[in-house]
């Protein structure tokens, strides 16, 4: 561990898909404000592990348990969405479902976080849209919106930038870059060009955990097209 | 069905027939709020399970002595509960005991209508429904499901939509979405019960489908769809009610076919685009 008190353990965790063992022993304690780079191949075994953090899948074997006083605020943006994108929700009250928690619930509070999101996301033009009427790239912009409107502590972020344009992926870094120092971030990605995500430390996950040295990470093979995938 | 087919005046003259037109609101209400969630969470399957399953506890309340109604209402609940507890990432498995559900509710209740000692109760009625046969109990049964759905939408809408949404993310906001999921399902069972009366088991779930799939046609917001499900509802229950009288046809079958009928028509409604 890295970063400043700890806030999440997994201790000798293993995942099966069916039988097929998906990932072994993997150890791995987070802390306070750290930011997280997760690489590998495709099919490696790093969605399963992000989404095992966050409780979506409960480990075959071993432990994953917060270790903080109080589980973080969460906020995930998955590779791809897992709603109907048919589904009769504007932009704006999509987003607002990530604030479901909200202290307070008022109203016009929530409309004006909503706003501020979607104003930093470039999505303030398409705030009466339908879900259904979005690009891939604006789906994705109004997803990371909702995962970063209700303030998480611990951050999930999988694949993010893909199908973003250049300046969608500057306003992405930006506000990542801008989160609350304590906030924990996992990233999952293919794509880490020097000035976007400032990884604290970095694991490869192949079937198994192994810590990758943060120094030069922008030019390891897996990034630049030379790995599996 | 009816012996003739009079005005519409000499209709609403009768009491039953007033009576038909009250359930069929109150129907309505049920199909256009819960149908709608049913639809969009892809619930319908598992309401049709339910649906089934609670022929099985009406014929044992029929058997028993006691008011089919609540055995039906006892078996779709439980029935509810159970298949919210089982493992939605478990697909096959899931379906699996759909269809179990389905057959040996089916099965159950016939056996146990056939062992009904005396005069065999009308079968084809709590199969297909009759709208013109409610009694005031009917009636109260109704009334208070779409008060207790009203409540609860008020009191919990938005968290009910969010699961509906995406369960996922509603999860990992902490919402309790088993438990929203298993009360979704418990909404789809009373509805269930409750429209057993006017087109039966068999064609429930017809109605608590049709008209949310025609209203997405029609509108684009959830309260949108919600309001537009419940006027098409009501438009295919009277309708289908006064078209019945017409063609002197069970009125349970009319209702489903008319709606058929206004789906496909529903169809070839352009979808307008919010953005320029």
């Amino acid at each position: 561990m890295s970063g400043g008190a700890p806030v999440l353990r997994a201790s000798g965790v293993d995942f099966r898909f069916g039988g097929d063992l998906a990932l072994a022993g993997v150890d791995l304690e987070i802390g306070a404000g750290e930011r997280l780079a997760i690489l590998g191949p495709n099919g490696g075994g790093k969605t399963t592990l992000v989404r095992l953090m966050l409780g979506l899948l409960a480990p075959s074997r071993g432990e994953i348990r917060w270790t903080a006083a109080r589980r973080p605020r969460l906020g995930y943006v998955p590779q791809f969405p897992a709603f109907d994108r048919a589904f009769p929700l504007r932009v704006a009250e999509m987003v607002g479902l990530g604030l479901l928690r909200a202290a307070g619930r008022d109203r016009r509070a929530e409309r004006a976080r909503v706003d501020a999101m979607l104003e930093r996301l470039d999505l303030a033009a398409l705030r009466g849209a339908y879900l259904s009427e979005l690009s891939g790239g604006e789906t994705k912009r109004a997803l990371i919106a909702r995962a970063l409107v209700g303030d998480p502590g611990f951050l999930v972020l999988d694949e993010p930038a893909a199908s973003l344009d250049e300046v969608s992926r500057r306003s992405l870094w930006a506000l990542v870059g801008a989160l609350p120092a304590e906030t924990v971030v996992l990233l999952v990605t293919h794509d880490l060009a020097p000035g976007t995500f400032a990884a604290t430390r970095a694991v490869l996950v192949d079937g198994r955990l192994e810590a990758l040295p943060v120094e030069g990470l922008h030019q390891h093979p897996i990034l630049c097209g030379h790995g599996h995938g | 069905m009816a012996e003739s087919a009079g005005g519409l005046g000499d209709l609403l003259a009768l009491d039953f027939f007033r009576d038909a037109l009250v359930a069929a609101l109150l129907a309505s209400v049920l199909c256009g709020v819960v149908g709608t969630l049913v639809v969009l969470k892809r619930l319908v399957s598992i309401a049709g399970g339910v649906a089934h399953a609670a022929f099985g506890g009406l014929g044992v309340a029929y058997w028993a002595g006691a008011d089919p109604r609540l055995g039906a209402l006892a078996v779709a609940a439980l029935s509810a509960v159970g298949l919210g507890f089982l493992d939605r990432e478990r697909v096959r498995r899931l379906d699996a005991a759909i269809g179990v559900l389905w057959a040996v509710g089916m099965a159950v209740g016939l056996v146990f209508l056939h062992w009904t000692p005396g005069y065999a109760p009308d079968l084809l009625a709590y199969l297909f429904g009759n709208i013109l046969l409610l009694t005031p109990s009917d009636l109260a049964l109704a009334a208070a499901a779409v008060a207790a759905v009203l409540v609860l939408l008020a009191w919990r809408g938005r968290e009910l939509v969010a699961v509906a949404f995406d369960e996922e993310a509603a999860r990992l906001q902490g919402l309790p979405t088993r438990a929203y999921g298993i009360l979704l399902l418990m909404l789809a069972a009373v509805s269930v019960v409750v429209l057993l009366q006017l087109v039966g088991i068999v064609l429930a779930v017809a109605l608590l489908t049709l008209p949310p799939l025609i209203a997405l046609r029609l509108a684009r917001s959830i309260a949108g769809v919600v309001v537009a499900a419940t006027a098409v509802c009501l438009a295919l229950t009277v309708g289908g009610l006064l078209l019945s009288f017409a063609l002197d046809l069970p009125s349970g079958p009319v209702m489903v076919l008319s709606g058929a009928v206004a789906l496909a028509a529903a169809q070839l409604v352009p979808r307008r685009s919010t953005r320029a």
